[in-house]
């Protein structure tokens, strides 16, 4: 079965058609990572997919759950209790990090385990060390989201999303912000992840990692998804020529 | 020297009334200004356009025509409409400045409220977080940090802002020392008077530091 199935989508803001009829669907255990120039709709389909943003029609099904479906041209969302509890089947981390800066880097992570699923504050404390450790973190465990680098607090971020044991961990460009130094470290705990077969769909601009670790990559383009294929194919012999003159220009840098 | 010992007994008298309007005005003002917050930043045009009606007129006219305007208002309104109640001046006054404090509490938290970053929402969101849990653990203690020199400034503001409830009347610090002067012909009991605000101010000062220093282990 499909973990993700996303049919017909379209999002517009204003007059720009951002999304336009997207479909796209994700298995279990797969690493899709999601590539294009900037402005082709890559991060609003991730953030429709994640009902950040409200797709005008489509539909999506999550993990089995219809959380959006076309009917008569619109599209209708589930309630917000249904929809806020589907939507625990998705992680996110966001380029920016987004981290809690009142609450430590142990409060970050146990936060929704303790609020949403009503674990034991000691339990989820206990969880939380563990992905900690798990990022490379433990030592950093009192420490707030300022007293951190951009590479720490996204791993920080990382830990947070894996918490609520998501069936999909979705990365919108989480080395964007970074300074180049700081990539790796980020990088090699997404590897260690696609190593243990974690879903996971990422938006990136990193093109060796997308090679190196995904088993599907998409190439989006001005709101449509132009290509899809294994790594290999797509980005070393890609059929497009749009795709040729984007890969160009990335080694021409 | 003994007259001036004998003023701060006499004039002590009045702490009581400003104390009293000061703290009960912060203890009901910091929760409503936050309540109508939520109503200046509401979708629903209506409320917001209501709720910008009332803190046009409350920030747009004297505290001091507020406070008279509600004493003789609603009293008159009371007769006038036969009801067998008559507004206490201290509860009046009250009031008034609660009504006042709120309009200028809801503008600060609606401005520390507007500078939290959306992706403050967008994080607490993914994460499953309800609305009340994302106000209660993620907005509110950032905004009061955020908010803190300015809710601290109006604080301040409002220690000495209690001396217009004396157009009442009301036996405050103020009246109490407008009283002596008038009496003993003399303005001594304008300095007591005057170094009564300063002592209360410099203790509020001092806790409003003690609070900020609290919130100073993370930054924004």
């Amino acid at each position: 079965m499909d973990m993700l199935d996303v049919r017909h989508l379209y999002k517009s803001f204003g007059d720009n058609e951002v999304l336009k009829d997207i479909n796209l669907t994700v298995q279990k255990g797969e690493v899709t990572a999601i590539i294009g120039p900037s402005g082709s709709g890559k991060s609003t389909l991730l953030r429709c997919i994640n009902c950040l943003e409200r797709a005008e029609k489509g539909t999506i099904v999550l993990d089995g759950i219809t959380i959006a479906e076309e009917k008569n041209g619109v599209t209708e969302y589930l309630k917000e209790d249904e929809l806020r509890t589907a939507r625990l089947h998705l992680g996110m981390v966001f380029q920016n990090f987004n981290l809690f800066p009142h609450l430590n880097v142990v409060q970050n992570v146990s936060l929704a385990p303790i609020g949403v699923d009503k674990k034991d504050e000691k339990q989820a404390e206990q969880e939380a060390l563990a992905l900690l450790d798990k990022v490379g973190l433990s030592d950093k465990a009192k420490a707030y989201p300022f007293e951190l680098s951009g590479g720490q607090a996204q791993r920080v971020a990382i830990a947070r999303a894996l918490a609520m044991d998501p069936d999909i961990l979705c990365f919108d460009e989480p080395t964007s912000a970074l300074d180049p130094e700081l990539t790796g470290e980020v990088l090699e705990v997404i590897k260690g992840l696609a190593k243990e077969h974690m879903t996971m769909l990422i938006v990136t601009h990193e093109m060796g990692f997308a090679k190196e670790v995904a088993t599907s990559v998409v190439f989006m383009d001005n709101g449509i998804i132009l290509e899809r294929g294994n790594p290999e194919q797509l980005l070393v012999n890609p059929k497009e020529e749009r795709i040729k003159a984007f890969l160009n220009k990335l080694l021409s840098v | 020297m003994d007259y001036f010992l004998g003023l701060f007994a006499e004039l002590g008298k009045g702490m009581g009334i400003t104390l009293s309007l000061f703290a009960l005005t912060l203890l009901f003002s910091i929760p409503l200004g936050f309540f109508g917050s939520q109503l200046s930043i509401s979708k629903y045009k209506p409320v917001k356009f209501i709720y910008n009606i009332y803190l046009v007129v409350m920030r747009g006219t004297p505290l001091i025509l507020q406070v008279l305007f509600l004493y003789y208002g609603l009293n008159l309104f009371f007769q006038a409409v036969g009801v067998d109640f008559r507004m206490e001046k201290f509860q009046s006054a009250l009031l008034s400045f609660v009504l006042n404090y709120t309009a200028y509490f809801s503008e600060i938290f609606r401005g520390g409220i507007q500078s939290i970053n959306r992706g403050q929402y967008e994080a607490a969101s993914v994460l499953g977080l309800t609305k009340g849990m994302t106000t209660r653990k993620i907005v509110i203690p950032q905004v009061f940090k955020i908010v803190m020199p300015s809710l601290g400034n109006e604080v301040i503001n409002l220690v000495k802002d209690t001396a217009l409830v004396s157009i009442l009347a009301l036996g405050d610090l103020l009246k109490l020392a407008y009283a002596a002067v008038t009496r003993d012909a003399t303005i001594v009991p304008f300095i007591v008077a005057a170094i009564f605000y300063l002592a209360i101010n410099a203790i509020v000062t001092v806790v409003l530091k003690k609070i900020e220093k609290r919130m100073d282990y993370y930054r924004i």
